[in-house]
């Protein structure tokens, strides 16, 4: 199973490889990128980012682009070496949205024996940490929860590394943006909507005690009631819901729900005839290409352009409007796959940064583990590299990925990337040429842990 | 209210000794009753509060029980001609909505002539052969089949892009007719005579399939569906487009009680595809009752042994059904997507309106759009009342609960006589 | 239930015979070593393996519980996720909040479902087939919703509720994955047998007679109301029992693992396996979880590379995401053409084409 895949992947990989060599005279890893440099040969060998999600449902728009991404990255960097010469490839296991499946698929992927799993739902990190802590594998996830990370009680830092702040932390970022700028958004009063139905445990995860107690810190109100809509919901339906928080005083809509979601609420924030007065705001998902693509076609504000023209919220990485080597090596890579715009969107960035991070997390490690066990053969490193190695690596890494984030967990007990910062989503014109334009608010600074709150009281 | 057995049949006096029977029917209904006046006290008094709300909610559920009732009807006319509850009307009307959609976007010169051509031959040869294969030999109908074929391949091709609704709308039917055909043909006709679960198993096999379908060839990004941009002024230009409707139409409420929102507010999309729901509605109950076609669906409903001995082709009539579903669901799938969006969410639609086709009656037609705006309205109601998902997961279903209790065959279904 | 073939000249001679669960020597030797067989399994498997099956047991379980239900008394649920739910919930608020060890929550939380599950079949009182359908998938999302809303102090909502700290316990060793693989294969064939066992006795052949017709079962004296709420009561506690082990097998429990699709799932693991044969839900959730875990998954990397290279206009991972649905629809769809009456159905007939082989007739 696992040698046809990287049979397949290979295949895959030469095919697609043979026009960027062509291409490509020079072929050297990314200058701008601060790599590890290589002690060991693992030439012949097989480093595989198993990675086990949702790709075919509620989730999909997210995690297929970021399946497409990684498919690219792996391309452009196996050509350029691998790991120290060994081949990255990857494995997917779909698991529809279904916690069941997920349990059922880390099982067979634990039988592969694999040092480190990814995965893209918090909930799927909920449900596997008291197992994966036992099997000893750590789970890179792209946002997970609070009790993920840590536990029941918030203090148990276990196996699940996420590369994204807490949800409840970017809510936090955003508020402590709002409170800093009682010019801009005067007495502000946040209503918060998220995702409801079978992904409310997403659509909730930044309405905690402890966020809404910081932000009441920085002299922003929250509401009380959090108001939940399906996925599918419809922008007529939302107005209900967004009416409430209106009627309720809001002056601020904070949504946590992939892209739709915010152009739901956008729309019906131009429903109701209060964009004037209204301010969005959401999490770094919602601040997506679909989002713009969504309301390209549906209501458009007064002046023209999409609805959800002037969100705010918060983006804990690079994105494509910034001027950065590595964003421009993404852009150049996905013209030359054919990407199409639909497909450049936020998890393509993170596709190829999990590359990157795989890249130069293996090379550490297989670094250390040839110093410290005196190893010589590939093969023989490759084996002998295991997940407790791989999470003492991941702790000690302090490493940008393609120059778009920092990953690195300082001090052992976070297992959130904390930097984040805000923008704003802002349209020159209502064509559709490209990702759309995030202008940066607030620079790269770590995040509110609203998490502490929790042993504050004690 | 007692069991069957005491209203139907005179022979209880024979037994001479019987446990006092509690009437649960009385006590539920009492219990409901009360219910309903402590929930409707209630209710007037957040009215009170906040009348346009009110008001508002209820313009709102209305019109996206109209779309949901276009569901319901498409599920409702499967369970009529063959029994089963189509599980794959959301994953049929993803399909159908997502081909549209490609035909409405595509640029004319973009679109494949062979892939069209093969889409419409496939199409024809499958709607002549709706009854056996040998129905293709006969040359009159193969000549016209033929004409067909060629008007069909110039409408999708020739259309310049001014006309690009029309050819969407040639493209998705032609899509619609040929999946409810093959669907009939190749999946529910090898099952006839099975158990019903079976068949039913079926269409959720189909649903995965058409699932795995939309996201394969059309990707997980939900799309946009501008079909009635078109109508509406660009914000800015007024001017000359006075005659367009604006895009969100508003009335001024301040007669009712003061609040932070002054106007009643109407999404020109919703309302227009709202209209065109109605419109469909009609045009099919229509055809239903006035047509022979209808005639013989009607009668193949009501006992397909029975039909097949006077000489009425059942196969055909029901791969009519099929197909007339599959219209349906394009129609229900184009219309909500053009109010919304066009994603792979929207297979879960068929689930919220599920209770519309419940309540309204399994087997009737018009129940199906009472069921949809009740369901609506229940919705919209439950979102202004309570929070945290009352509306959409909590709310329909207590409603049907009750219903069922009350009416077990739904507001408007046939009244079971059952014999022994 | 075609288990009457005998071969010719073998006849039962007193109705303990005619009732005997395991007819003839090899029946029962073969049970039984078949049971051994489940038991030693661990021991060659590899680990995958032994998750695979104690799951397979699990949700066979609550399968059996609509197979009461549905394949004996012809009621139809469409909420038996939300059941299991109820069960694991319950179980784990009995383990955390009260204290209650995991022998003693197993049988309260099976108990407490089961009452939850007479509430919601209070309505097949009046209403019956798709209506009755519908009014258990109400039970669905009612149940759903006020686990994640009204009861969040308990539940935690939406949120997880670990089970990590509340291991079962055995004579003082905490019991770890492979021992309630222990604990749970016992239980999945008890309850078979127990499933096996009721439709050989009055409240069965009650049961029977109430699908089959419950006007006429009704004239025959049988309280139809009454029956009907004990195999609602009997599936709920089934479904219970299934969900406490899942949940303590998991050791964390979020509401979304039981949505309406699970229920739809297990309804189509009945089917598949043959309604109302004690098998039937044995081989349903077999064929679903091998199909969907492991020969999809194993079939998939094949399929999809062909399909990338003849479907060149579609993008790699958009066939990459619609593999499994594609694959699970046609494997499904293809198998009930091909076996529409499930799978206990063609065993039977295989049984009875071997006792009277060399004989077709």
């Amino acid at each position: 199973m696992r040698k046809l895949t990287f049979i397949i992947m290979i295949m895959v990989m030469v095919v697609m490889a043979f026009p960027a060599m062509a291409q490509d005279d020079d072929l050297s890893l990314p200058d701008f990128v601060d790599y590890t440099e290589c002690e060991v040969d693992l030439t012949g060998g097989d480093v595989t980012i198993y990675h086990i999600g949702d790709l075919s449902g509620a989730y999909a728009a997210i995690t297929l682009p970021l399946v497409a991404g990684l498919n690219d990255a792996l391309n452009y960097f196996n050509a350029r070496g691998g790991v120290c010469g060994a081949t990255l490839s990857q494995s997917a296991f779909d698991t529809g949205g279904d916690p069941n499946r997920t349990a059922e698929g880390y099982e067979q992927v634990h039988a592969q024996d694999p040092d480190v799993i990814v995965l893209y739902s918090s909930a799927d990190s909920e449900l596997l940490r008291p197992t994966v802590a036992d099997d000893e594998v750590p789970i890179i996830i792209s946002a997970g929860s609070l009790p993920g990370l840590y536990g029941e009680n918030g203090n148990e830092p276990g196996w699940v590394f996420a590369t994204n702040p807490l949800y409840a932390d970017q809510f936090a970022t955003f508020c402590d943006y709002i409170g800093a700028n009682p010019d801009l958004y005067p007495d502000p009063v946040i209503g918060y909507m998220g995702w409801g139905g079978p992904v409310a445990a997403f659509g909730l995860a930044a309405f905690t005690p402890e966020a809404i107690a910081h932000c009441e810190e920085a002299g922003v109100e929250v509401l009380p009631q959090a108001q939940t809509f399906l996925p599918i919901a419809d922008s007529t339906s939302v107005s209900t819901l967004v009416e409430t928080h209106i009627n309720d005083g809001a002056s601020i809509i904070y949504v946590n729900a992939l892209a739709s979601g915010p152009v739901r609420v956008a729309e019906a924030i131009e429903l109701i005839g209060f964009s004037e007065e209204l301010v969005l705001g959401s999490v770094n998902w919602g601040l997506d290409t679909s989002a713009m693509l969504l309301s390209a076609d549906s209501l458009r504000a007064s002046d023209g352009l999409p609805v959800v023209d002037g969100m705010i919220g918060s983006m804990p990485f690079a994105w494509y409007s910034d001027d950065l080597p590595g964003i421009a090596l993404l852009l150049e890579q996905a013209a030359e796959n054919g990407r199409g715009i639909e497909t450049i969107n936020i998890s393509y960035i993170l596709g190829w940064t999990l590359a990157d991070t795989y890249l130069e997390m293996y090379t550490i490690a297989a670094n250390n583990v040839a110093a410290e066990q005196g190893l010589e053969d590939g093969t023989a490193i490759l084996n002998a590299i295991n997940g407790a190695i791989i999470k003492d690596t991941i702790l000690s890494m302090d490493f940008d990925p393609l120059g778009l984030y920092n990953f690195s967990y300082p001090g052992g007990e976070i297992r959130a990337l904390p930097n984040n910062r805000i923008v704003q989503m802002v349209f020159e014109s209502a064509e559709i040429t490209g990702p759309p334009t995030l202008v940066e608010l607030t620079e790269f600074a770590p995040a509110p842990d609203t998490r502490l709150r929790l042993f504050d009281d004690e | 209210m007692a069991t069957h057995l005491e209203t139907e049949t005179p022979q209880q006096e024979y037994i001479p000794f019987r446990m006092p029977t509690i009437a649960w029917g009385t006590v539920l209904k009492i219990v409901g009753y009360v219910l309903a006046v402590v929930f409707l006290l209630w209710l007037g008094d957040r009215i009170g509060d906040n009348p346009r709300g009110v008001l508002q909610a209820s313009i709102n559920g209305l019109l996206i029980g109209g779309i949901y009732s276009l569901v319901a009807v498409g599920i409702v006319i499967i369970i009529k001609a063959t029994g089963i509850f189509n599980f794959a009307h959301g994953g049929m009307m993803l399909v159908a909505a997502l081909a549209f959609r490609s035909f409405f976007v595509t640029p004319t010169d973009s679109i494949s002539i062979v892939a069209v051509t093969l889409l419409a031959v496939v199409t024809v040869a499958a709607f002549l052969a709706m009854n056996s294969l040998r129905e293709l030999l006969n040359p009159i109908r193969s000549g016209i089949g033929a004409v067909v074929v060629v008007l069909l391949v110039l409408g999708m091709t020739q259309l310049g892009d001014d006309l690009r609704l029309v050819r969407a709308l040639i493209g998705g039917l032609t899509v619609a007719v040929l999946m409810g055909l093959l669907i009939e043909r190749l999946s529910i006709r090898p099952l006839v005579g099975q158990p019903i679960f079976t068949m039913i198993l079926m269409t959720l096999a189909l649903d995965a399939l058409f699932r795995g379908l939309g996201l394969m060839l059309w990707g997980s990004i939900d799309r946009s569906l501008g079909i009635f941009r078109g109508l509406f002024q660009t914000p800015g230009v007024a001017e000359s487009e006075a005659w367009k409707l604006p895009a969100v139409i508003r009335v001024d409420a301040g007669f009712l009680l003061e609040s932070r929102i002054t106007t009643l507010n109407v999404d020109s999309r919703v309302l227009i595809a709202f209209g065109v729901a109605l419109l469909l509605f009609v045009i099919f109950i229509a055809f239903f009752q006035y047509t022979n076609v209808g005639l013989a669906m009607r009668a193949t409903s009501e006992n397909q042994v029975l039909a097949q001995s006077v000489g009425m082709r059942v196969r055909v009539v029901l791969a009519i059904a099929w197909m007339i579903a599959a219209l349906l669901a394009l129609a229900a799938g184009v219309l909500y997507g053009a109010a919304t969006n066009v994603g792979t969410g929207m297979a879960q639609l068929v689930f919220l309106a599920f209770p519309a086709v419940l309540l309204g009656g399994l087997e009737s037609i018009g129940g199906a759009l009472v069921g949809g705006i009740v369901i609506g309205l229940a919705q919209s109601f439950g979102d202004y009342l309570f929070a945290n998902d009352a509306g959409t997961q909590l709310v329909p279903y207590v409603i049907l609960m009750v219903v069922l209790v009350v009416r077990p065959d739904g507001l408007f279904g046939q009244k079971r006589i059952e014999r022994i | 239930m075609a288990a009457n073939i005998r071969p010719s000249g073998v006849f039962d001679t007193n109705y303990a015979q005619d009732i005997s669960i395991n007819r003839t020597l090899w029946d029962k030797f073969s049970s039984y070593a078949l049971f051994g067989v489940l038991l030693i399994l661990p021991i060659f498997l590899p680990s995958d393996w032994t998750g695979f099956i104690a799951r397979i047991a699990i949700f066979a379980i609550a399968v059996q519980g609509l197979n009461i239900l549905m394949g004996y008394t012809g009621q139809i649920s469409l909420g038996q996720a939300a059941f299991m739910a109820v069960g694991a919930y319950s179980g784990a608020i009995f383990v955390r909040e009260l204290g209650f060890s995991f022998w003693l929550a197993l049988p309260s939380a099976a108990l407490f479902t089961g009452f939850i599950g007479l509430l919601f079949g209070l309505p097949s009182l009046r209403v019956k087939g798709f209506y009755l359908a519908m009014a258990t998938l109400a039970a669905q999302y009612i149940i759903i919703w006020t686990i994640e809303n009204p009861l969040e102090s308990l539940t935690r909502g939406v949120n997880p509720l670990p089970l990590e700290r509340f291991p079962p316990q055995f004579f003082g060793t905490s019991l770890n994955r492979m021992g309630l693989y222990y604990v749970i294969i016992p239980m999945a064939v008890i309850l078979f047998l127990v499933a096996r066992n009721l439709i050989r006795s009055r409240t069965g052949r009650a049961f029977i007679s109430v699908r089959d017709n419950d006007l006429a079962a009704e004239l025959l004296g049988i309280n139809v109301f009454r029956y009907k709420l004990a195999a609602f009561f009997l599936c709920s506690m089934f479904a219970g029992i299934a969900g406490v082990l899942l949940a303590f097998y998991e050791r964390t429990l979020i509401t979304s693992q039981y949505p309406l699709f699970i229920s739809i799932e297990l309804l189509a693991m009945l089917v598949i396996g043959g309604a109302g044969y004690p098998l039937g839900p044995l081989f349903g959730a077999a064929f679903i979880f091998i199909v969907n875990q492991r020969i999809v998954p194993f079939i998939l990397p094949t399929i999809s590379e062909f399909l990338q290279n003849t479907l060149t206009f579609v993008s790699p991972e958009n066939i990459q995401g619609a593999l499994q649905p594609i694959l699970f629809g046609l494997i499904l769809g293809a198998f009930l053409i091909l076996e529409p009456r499930g799978l206990a159905y063609r065993w039977e007939i295989l049984k009875i084409s071997w006792k009277i082989r060399p004989y077709s007739y």
